[in-house]
């Protein structure tokens, strides 16, 4: 139990490292506007890493860069072309679901921390993890389709073209989803056996 | 559920308390105390041995079945 209560102590440790980071990096893309349709929502931690090169003293500044990712990448190629925000439009929904998870897997291993392990708040934390990730692959599908919709309504563009894509991104989080999601119900299991056990004499 | 305790009759007629077959027993009394009444799930073998063996009584006297 010690065991698990101090690799709990690290993970947490390590999400509030990858949440903070995440944030950072996504607020310093905000501000700086700069974007690069690639691989992920990864940022150049280093934005402004300074190198000083021998005698000449020149300075070079790494300026940070958004790259979104999977099926949203077409989308927000298109977006950039259009000359809307995509880190904005994009990257803002993908931060709050990533928020989510944080959140809940950050208070899951809290309760784990506590030496709490088959408890009814253990499982809905996995189940909110497991539905998250769910939520996800749905809004994935949807907003690109709403956020087109509602350019096309407004008027600020009639050459975006509606984007409807489902890649493997979305289906690693169904898959990942939905197994998190049996586990919550295996744990529920877990949970009535312990209670059976706790009430036998 | 149509298994009854009589774990307070058999304690009545032994006249002895329920801390004190705890204690005899080898559990708490808290667990004694849910066993007697009637919030347990299950018994062990073991337990219900121990309890026999001090009240000397047998599983019948204690558990039984009521439709």
């Amino acid at each position: 139990m010690n065991k698990i209560s101090k690799i709990s102590k690290l993970i947490r440790l390590l999400i509030i490292f990858i949440a903070v980071v995440h944030i950072a990096a996504f607020s310093i893309s905000l501000y700086n506007g700069q974007t690069a349709t690639n691989q992920e929502l990864s940022l150049i931690a280093n934005e402004e890493s300074l190198s000083h090169s021998g005698n000449n003293n020149s300075v070079t500044t790494y300026k940070a860069r958004a790259e979104i990712t999977g099926s949203w990448q077409e989308f927000a190629q298109a977006l950039e072309n259009e000359n809307f925000n995509s880190i904005a439009i994009l990257a803002s929904v993908d931060i709050l679901f990533y928020g989510l998870i944080y959140f809940f897997v950050f208070r899951l291993f809290g309760l784990f921390q506590q030496e709490q392990i088959f408890t009814q708040r253990n499982i809905s934390c996995i189940k909110y993890i497991g539905a998250s990730l769910l939520v996800w692959v749905v809004v994935s599908l949807i907003y690109p389709v709403f956020v087109t919709m509602i350019i096309r309504f407004s008027g600020a563009s009639d050459s975006l073209a509606l984007y409807l894509s489902i890649g493997s991104t979305e289906l690693v989080h169904l898959l990942c989803g939905l197994i998190i999601y049996t586990f919550a119900w295996v744990m529920n299991e877990a949970l009535s056996t312990k209670q059976e056990q706790d009430l036998t004499i | 559920m149509a298994i009854i305790i009589e774990l307070d009759v058999m304690l009545a007629k032994r006249k002895m308390k329920l801390n004190d077959l705890a204690q005899a027993v080898g559990i708490t009394a808290q667990n004694l105390s849910v066993l007697k009444n009637g919030h347990a799930k299950a018994i062990r073998f073991s337990t219900l041995e121990a309890i026999c063996s001090h009240l000397q009584c047998t599983p019948g006297d204690i558990l039984i079945y009521q439709k």
